[in-house]
């Protein structure tokens, strides 16, 4: 499962954080802190996988963003990569060719794209259209 | 530009937030914005909605910049159960990011997510099971789960609230796994897959999947329905157009259906089993490359998904050659994810004999990826060789990797050295291999060797007269070639002072190779040095001008301020010139034989996704292999893990675990013939009455101070054995009160260290003066009680903090005393700390069956394995007695006993002396009275064994 996801900048600015599993506020500095420092620190031809406390980070980076997930270490690694692809399409849809302003300005809507991908750690839709309809239907409640 | 949806102080604010160009401003401007956000809440005035909705985004916001706004948790909570949608929206979204499920807090929106959950509004019901499923805990899963389940099975609910129920009851099952009956609930899950909707079908399959990795019997009926959906996704039948991603149909149900047949051992159904070989050989006989990454990883993701699954199902050898030859192409790659996955999955398949040779034909390949720029590639290719270990290959591999230890950098190479001194141990052919072996690791990477391995080879050395020359040979080597490294140091002063004279005509060199490096050692390598000098000067008293030097330094050395080494110094001085001196200098005893410690076996921490590898195997390799897949994750402690790991003596290769070879059931059955344990030790928990000079604790009256005064402290409220008891299986509580004084205790225990609060309160009206605690000290504990102040005013309460380290296991608990004084008259108790073993046990997760009986097996009888027969007065209830051996600190093993009114619990006792120490227990209870019932306990310590039994039997008998 899921048990975090992260977006960050380069220079470790936390743009969003979604946490599955319990962590104190000083836990969640310090996660954001390393999984940083781990994910900027790398090449950009090695692997999207790094091992993180028993679990693993999956990253990949977008222009100036870090999109990590950490997974458990049996997790099948590749599909949660594209995972992180179909959040970036999704987001990029949303907004229309998204930039790391819109998410800075509409975190609050960052979260509830989030809510409408994952839940409890797991892949919740894997439809496109499906999320978009939604959250167009929703914003007409608003 | 991007605007913040609408609410323009929002914006206003990001935009003030993002010209700030330091911190301090960042935070200045912060603080001003919070105490107005404060003010406004406060305001008597009322906000708007839009005002409301406008400051919680704010508080979000400045969260998630990392400050904290714990102020606003209630007024994100108040927002919930607002009647209104939006405001109800954004108080869920809010409290979801605020708040986890250990706050407290959150307990207060459980009313109101039950009512959004009956609302006929989809969306209320959509909200509520999100925030559920973001931050449900175990009471949501006591309060809520009934209402959840309904929406998930109901059938007039629509796809859009059962795929969030689906994953909501996942959440919430794995806070409390007995929210499901899986007699019912698994063919209400078959159901379920039969689902068209690809959304609610992959919501479904994740539930499934998290079902199963529990345990996956009875849940066998959903197979035929896991197989159809893959069929489905895997030909690309019926599948809308957004439902595929680059071409593919969703390639996530695809590997989550592919995941979930993989926690069945089997598949019985004939006509369900051919279809399902014949998807998977389509799988694997399409091999996937394609320019697009995101569709090329897909494919893979499903590839080797599949491998996996083949592997685990043990297909016919035809196929099992091509997943091999696929995987064996695969660690040569280029590509450097795919060429990560193929190091992975060999490892993870490393397990599979055919999967052994392959491996090995490639071993050469693999080592080249120990040299990756990538350190996620070289540390699979470090699990993998040393997965791939066995007795043929021992040497080379662990040549292979000493060598490696020299170029390694530091972020592999505690890692590193934890593996070679693992494999030196495990496949060692001679002592001589392995002590060798293990004085190139100390001489390479002495860092991240801990003082067990160099005293452990000095121990093998002075039990085994023959290999003491050629070990005194080559540590005088590496002195030569010039190591100097403190763990080094130390080693060659005891072999060489030892087994020095065994070198003919070294003496001199081995004196001044020491001579060299005692300035520059720390003190208790100095020491050794000492007495290696003080061994020389007494074998070889021949050569006078080494003699001369030596009593040159130990004079030196007799006027140094380190009161450890001046007296060492004087004493071998002196002792020198005595004629007794040969003998106290002769060759030390040999060491007893010790305990192999096979904790461990157990995974200490294992998550619940993680995958039974081949179990249809091959059983007695699958317990083999164990210990490998755990210590690979768990690398942070090397000493805990060396010293856990550090064989029996002599060392001889690994033989099979050989669990697999009998029935597990058998294993038990066959050890309740053990006759009784031996006569029982007192209880450590309770007090031992014929020492407790008040005489036992049914007496009121505690106080009796030698001093002869006249104050009478009166318990109020509960007797000393009752407080003693409740505090043993809790870590809140009280631990004393009479008319002038409370004393509670409040704790938490980390592995062997605890830190208790005791809370002194004076319930009298006048002051308590001169207040003493002390804790006279015992070997099993080390105690640190922090300042008590002399008096504590009436009425008030004053704090002491205690923090104890269990060094090891022991039936003594520790004793407060107190003293206090009330208008001049003296009272003095003498109470037990609620500090015993059980204390000290941390939960093993995910107990596996197989290790299970490996371990319990390996654990001789008496003293390391006691068993009773005991009888209650109440009736045990399996709840309350689940709960017991729960708060005793034991994890409740489900699955591993077939009878229901029968009791497995394995938890893992840590200390200072031994590390991690895994106790197993089991209780029978007599199904006809439940008054009657057998305990047995067992562990590698027969202080830790007896100890839990006594508890054990004590809380049983209440």
């Amino acid at each position: 499962m899921i048990r975090f996801i992260l977006l960050q900048n380069r220079q470790g600015r936390t743009r969003l954080a979604k946490y599955y599993v319990p962590f104190t506020d000083a836990e969640k500095h310090k996660i954001e802190h390393e999984v940083h420092r781990m994910v900027s620190g790398r090449d950009q031809k090695f692997t999207n996988f790094v091992d993180y406390q028993n679990r693993k980070i999956i990253y990949r980076r977008y222009a100036g963003l870090y999109f990590s997930l950490c997974v458990d270490s049996s997790d099948n690694e590749l599909v949660c990569l594209e995972i992180i692809h179909l959040f970036v399409e999704i987001l990029d849809h949303y907004f229309s060719n998204v930039r790391e302003l819109d998410l800075v300005y509409n975190f609050h809507k960052v979260f509830a794209i989030t809510d409408e991908l994952v839940l409890s750690g797991e892949l919740q839709e894997s439809s496109k259209k499906v999320i978009l309809d939604r959250l167009g239907l929703l914003e007409k409640i608003e | 530009m991007a605007s913040a949806g609408g609410y323009r102080g929002l914006h206003n604010f990001i935009n003030e937030i993002r010209q700030c160009n330091s911190k301090e401003a960042e935070r200045a401007r912060i603080d001003k914005e919070l105490a107005n956000i404060r003010t406004k809440f406060k305001s008597d005035r009322g906000l708007s909605s839009y005002e409301k909705k406008k400051y919680i985004w704010k508080l979000l916001y400045i969260y998630v910049l990392g400050y904290d706004v714990e102020f606003g948790h209630m007024e994100a909570v108040a927002l919930i159960s607002s009647t209104k949608f939006s405001e109800k929206q954004v108080g869920y979204i809010a409290a979801s990011v605020l708040l986890h499920e250990n706050l407290e807090f959150v307990r207060l929106v459980i009313n109101t997510m039950q009512k959004d959950l009956l609302s006929r509004d989809e969306n209320y019901q959509c909200m509520a099971l999100t925030a559920i499923a973001n931050m449900g805990g175990r009471e949501f899963a006591e309060a809520l789960s009934g209402e959840v389940l309904k929406l998930l099975i109901s059938s007039s609910t629509r796809n859009v609230v059962r795929k969030k129920a689906a994953l909501c009851v996942l959440r919430l099952f794995r806070r409390n796994p007995d929210i499901i009956s899986h007699e019912t609930f698994a063919l209400k899950m078959g159901n379920l897959l039969q689902e068209r909707d690809l959304g609610v079908l992959l919501s479904s399959m994740s539930l499934l999947c998290g079902v199963v990795a529990v345990d996956s019997r009875g849940y066998e009926v959903v197979i035929p329905k896991v197989v159809a959906v893959l069929e489905r996704v895997a030909k690309g039948i019926d599948i809308p157009q957004d439902y595929t991603y680059y071409g593919i149909p969703s390639p996530w149900l695809h590997v989550k259906a592919l995941r979930a047949l993989h926690y069945f051992p089997v598949i019985e159904n004939d006509g369900v089993w051919t279809k399902l070989q014949e998807i998977l050989r389509r799988t694997i006989s399409s091999a996937p490359i394609d320019k697009n990454t995101n569709k090329n990883n897909a494919l893979h993701a499903i590839l080797f998904e599949s491998i996996s699954l083949m592997m685990h199902l043990n297909m016919d050898s035809e196929v099992l050659t091509q997943c091999v030859t696929l995987l064996g192409k695969f660690v040569s790659i280029k590509e450097p994810n795919i060429r990560y996955l193929g190091l992975e999955n060999m490892s993870r398949l490393s397990l599979v004999p055919e999967m052994m040779t392959t491996i090995k034909a490639h071993q050469e390949q693999i080592q080249l990826s120990l040299n990756d720029p990538d350190i996620s590639i070289r540390r699979r290719a470090l699990d993998l060789l040393y997965r791939m270990c066995d007795a043929q290959n021992s040497h080379e591999i662990v040549d292979q990797l000493l060598s490696y230890l020299t170029t390694a950098d530091f972020a592999i190479r505690e890692e590193l050295a934890l593996k070679i001194a693992i494999l030196s141990e495990r496949f060692a052919s001679s002592l001589q291999w392995y002590v060798d072996v293990i004085i190139s690791l100390i001489d390479k990477a002495g860092d991240h060797v801990s003082d067990q391995v160099w005293y452990r080879v000095v121990q093998i050395v002075t039990n085994n007269e023959a290999l003491q020359s050629h070990a005194a040979a080559n540590v005088l080597r590496k002195l030569q070639d010039g190591s100097s490294h403190e763990t080094m140091l130390k080693l060659s002063s005891y072999i060489l002072g030892e087994f020095g004279q065994l070198l003919q005509g070294s003496t001199r060199e081995i004196f001044h190779l020491l001579k060299d490096r005692l300035g520059s050692a720390t003190a208790p390598t100095k020491g050794l040095i000492l007495s290696a000098f003080a061994k020389i000067l007494v074998r070889s008293p021949e050569d006078t001008e080494i003699a001369d030097s030596i009593k040159e330094i130990f004079k030196r050395y007799g006027s140094i301020p380190d009161a450890e080494l001046q007296q060492r110094s004087v004493e071998y001085a002196v002792l020198s010139g005595k004629k007794e001196a040969t003998e106290v200098m002769s060759l030390m005893p040999k060491f007893p034989e010790r305990e192999s410690s096979l904790v461990k076996l157990m995974s200490p921490e294992s998550n619940e996704a993680s995958l039974p590898i081949a179990r249809g195997r091959n059983v007695d390799r699958d317990a083999e292999a164990l210990p490998s897949a755990t210590q690979s994750n768990d690398l942070l402690d090397l000493d805990d893990a060396i010293e856990n790991t550090v064989p029996v003596v002599p060392l001889t290769p690994e033989e099979p675990a050989k669990a697999g070879q009998s029935d597990p059931l058998d294993l038990l059955a066959g050890l309740s013939v053990t006759e009784e344990a031996p006569a029982a030790a007192p209880p450590a928990a309770s007090g031992n009455n014929a020492a407790d000079p008040f005489g036992g604790y049914s007496d009121l009256t505690v106080g009796n101070s030698s001093g002869g005064s006249g104050l009478t402290p009166q318990l109020a409220g509960g007797s000393l054995e009752d407080w003693h008891s409740k505090l043993c299986v809790s870590n809140k509580g009280v631990l004393y009160q009479d008319q002038y004084l409370q004393i509670g205790v409040k704790a938490d225990y980390q592995k062997a260290q605890g830190r208790i609060m005791l809370f002194l309160g004076n319930k009298h009206t006048a002051e308590l003066s001169n207040v003493v605690l002390s804790i006279p000290p015992i070997p099993a504990y080390r105690i640190q009680l922090g300042s008590v102040p002399t008096s504590i005013a009436a009425q008030a309460q004053v704090q002491v903090p205690v923090a104890v380290s269990c060094v090891e296991a022991s039936l003594d608990a520790p004793k407060l005393q107190v003293v206090y004084h009330v208008q001049g008259e003296a009272a003095k108790l003498d109470l037990q700390m609620p500090v015993i073993p059980t204390k000290f046990f941390a939960p093993v997760a995910n107990v596996d069956t197989n290790s299970f009986f490996t371990m319990w097996k390996s654990i001789p009888d008496a003293p390391l394995k006691l068993q009773q027969i005991a009888q209650t007065t109440n009736a045990l209830d399996m709840a309350r007695t689940q709960g017991l051996v729960s708060a005793a600190g034991l994890t409740v093993a489900q699955g591993i006993d077939p009878s229901p009114s029968n009791v497995v619990g394995v938890g893992a006792f840590n200390c200072e002396s031994s590390g991690e120490t895994v106790v197993m227990l089991r209780l029978e209870i007599d199904p006809r009275s439940y008054k009657q019932y057998r305990i047995t306990v067992a562990s590698n310590n027969a202080l830790l064994t007896s100890s839990t039994k006594e508890f054990l039997v004590k809380e049983l008998n209440r």
